[in-house]
């Protein structure tokens, strides 16, 4: 099991290097010119040549690379060009409300999900089934934004239960974590229904019951087991479109998170930001996934001995 | 004493969109304690739906009994609720079914899926359970038992998961043991280890197997007694040393012919012709009328009750006294 872990973490540098490479690309293919943007609309040719060797952009590109790749490692990732402050210090402000919200809202997806798509599967066909399942539907065509309006409007403005927005005490986090995971609670709900109905036909589940295993035991200890590998991907798609879900949310709510600094560096064209938010988006998707593949080998003892 | 299981006028289909369909009409017939009978019949006979039906198997399904009694050791188990037949399961009736390569949960380790039973059925504790699988596991003639009890499934070949399943399913002592095609599925040195194995685990404990089998060479292997089943159908029953010495119905006759034999000069099979009918489009009369090579008039308009002859039975007019008589007079 360490040794699979190990493997895909060294696999993951190659991966790192062509993503960094990217990012490091955008700054040149932004249209116009970077040194000028930076040195502002008046600038005389002298003080843009200056711009340019203060951001290296004077130097040969492959060096260009070499020295952003040495910077990103060590915690360097230049300054805002909105208020001056070292870009890892406002991400580092930022990041962890961003986690707590996005981890709070896939658990309540994940268990909340799971229960109703078991819940839907036992009682295939029957009004808990049907009361699930419009669960579902409802949770994947309402948008998140509306859900969160709609939250706001109800439980802060007429019951004044929880705060607006804000990320401070764990009040401010229940209702965007709730907006952010409902659509994917009710996708892991459907799929969780889906594959569950699919083990259930399974070989090995008549031989459970010739064993005089009852339904607890048939459906937990061994159907539910080999339902979450579908399972698993989908929440683990789904985690990484929350970081970009967030992004929404987290406007809705004002949540000081890293998708608010995020729209805010975009309005404000502050380049080394929005740059060091898609590496960073980047990063966290490739963990995602690379946590997934260990669930899968955790789920399925095929995938680990091969 | 009572049979050790006595099945009387078994019906049992499926619910489908075109209304309720039966596949087994009404059959009848009994296993005794230290006897292994084996059930013969092509695909779509109905023997596997009879396999169920005695374990009531039909979770997930639209499968259904519909009438009659299936006695074990006296007891109606139609009238058991789920509960009390969980119980038996696995206890007192076991199954072993056809594919070992799916019959086993894929990510469940050997010894969870070997002490599960045993610790539900025996009520030892986790420990115990684990050292009496171990037993079990060696007394069907897996080496490194020890070491089987870690491993998946997938880790294990097609003949080991069988041995596996037979040790899972003999593990709590059960009186009855249905086994549906247990060798299909596996290759032929495999399939004669495996009908040794069962052999014996009978001889040590006396218990009564059901055999369900297409192949009439792993009934001439090991069973007492033989129960031929044709659409849905009892059509003959017979000791298994009689059944191949005297075959009377002509659908048995078929089957044993179309059986491949050692030291026969011939270089094609004989088959039977034309295939089960459907169950949504039975033939009047007879079931096997349309493929029999001796169908008369009689056996296209009506359908033969089984006949007896001592202990061999069958469902066959050309073994009618009254019809037997008329064919006198017509051709005599």
């Amino acid at each position: 099991m360490w040794q699979y872990i190990v493997k895909r973490l060294v696999s993951l540098i190659p991966l790192l290097l062509v993503v960094s490479f990217i990012v490091f690309m955008f700054i040149h293919i932004i249209p116009g010119d970077p040194a000028r943007l930076l040195a502002g609309k008046d600038a005389t040719a002298e003080e843009v040549e200056m711009a340019r060797a203060s951001l290296g952009l004077d130097k040969p590109l492959y060096e260009q690379y070499f020295v952003y790749l040495k910077d990103t490692l060590t915690g360097d990732m230049g300054y805002s060009v909105k208020s001056g402050a070292a870009v890892s210090e406002l991400i580092g402000d930022r990041i962890l409300p961003t986690l707590g919200l996005t981890f709070l809202s896939i658990i309540w997806a994940l268990v909340v999900g799971i229960l109703i798509g078991v819940i839907s599967a036992v009682f295939r066909n029957k009004w808990l089934d049907h009361l699930g399942m419009f669960i579902a539907v409802s949770g994947i065509s309402l948008p998140n934004f509306w859900v969160g309006l709609v939250l706001i409007q109800l439980f802060s403005v007429q019951l004044g239960i929880f705060p607006t927005g804000g990320a401070e005490g764990w009040k401010s986090y229940i209702m965007p974590s709730f907006a952010l995971g409902a659509g994917i609670m009710a996708m892991i709900a459907r799929f969780t229904r889906s594959s569950l109905v699919e083990s259930m036909k399974q070989d090995y589940i008549r031989m459970g019951r010739a064993k005089g295993l009852g339904s607890r035991q048939i459906i937990f200890g061994h159907g539910l087991k080999n339902s979450l590998i579908p399972v698993v991907t989908v929440a683990g798609l789904q985690f990484g479109f929350l970081l970009g879900g967030s992004v929404v949310v987290e406007t809705v709510f004002s949540f000081p998170g890293l998708g608010t600094l995020l729209i805010d560096s975009i309005q404000f064209r502050d380049y080394p930001v929005v740059q060091a938010e898609i590496l960073l988006f980047a990063f966290q998707f490739i963990v995602v996934n690379m946590i997934i593949d260990i669930a899968y080998s955790y789920l399925n003892p095929k995938i680990r001995y091969e | 004493m009572p049979d050790l299981l006595e099945v009387k006028n078994l019906k049992t289909g499926f619910h489908t969109e075109n209304g309720f369909l039966p596949v087994v009409h009404g059959i009848s017939f009994h296993v005794n304690q230290g006897e292994i009978v084996g059930l013969v019949g092509e695909s779509g006979s109905g023997k596997s739906v009879t396999s169920l039906s005695i374990l009531r198997l039909f979770h997930d399904t639209h499968g259904e009994i519909v009438d009659g009694g299936i006695l074990y050791k006296g007891e109606n188990i139609l009238t058991f609720s789920e509960k009390k037949m969980t119980k038996y399961r696995g206890k007192e009736l076991s199954m072993i079914f056809q594919e070992p390569m799916t019959a086993l949960n894929p990510v469940l380790k050997i010894g969870k899926q070997m002490r599960e039973t045993i610790i539900l059925h025996l009520g030892m504790s986790k420990k115990e359970a684990h050292q009496y699988a171990i037993e079990k596991l060696k007394s069907v003639g897996i080496p490194r038992a020890e070491q089987v009890m870690e491993d998946y499934p997938h880790q294990l070949s097609g003949g080991m998961r069988q041995r596996v399943i037979i040790a899972m399913q003999i593990s709590c002592n059960p009186s009855l043991l249905i086994a549906d095609e247990p060798t299909t599925a596996l290759d032929v040195t495999i399939q004669a280890q495996i009908l040794k194995l069962m052999e014996e685990i009978q001889e040590k404990t006396n218990m009564g197997i059901l055999l369900i089998t297409h192949d009439l060479g792993v009934v001439a292997e090991i069973c007492d007694r033989v129960i031929v089943m044709y659409a849905g159908r009892i059509v003959e029953e017979a000791t298994a040393v009689e059944l191949f010495e005297n075959p009377k119905h002509p659908y048995t006759k078929g089957l044993i012919e179309s059986a491949p034999k050692i030291g026969s000069k011939k270089d094609r099979l004989n088959s039977i012709t034309g295939t089960v009918p459907n169950p949504n489009n039975m033939p009047k009369g007879c079931k096997f009328a349309p493929r029999c090579p001796s169908a008369m008039p009689i056996c296209h308009e009506k359908e033969p009750e089984l006949m007896a002859d001592g202990d061999h039975t069958m469902r066959c007019w050309l073994f009618d006294e009254e019809v037997e008589k008329k064919g006198e007079m017509q051709y005599g």
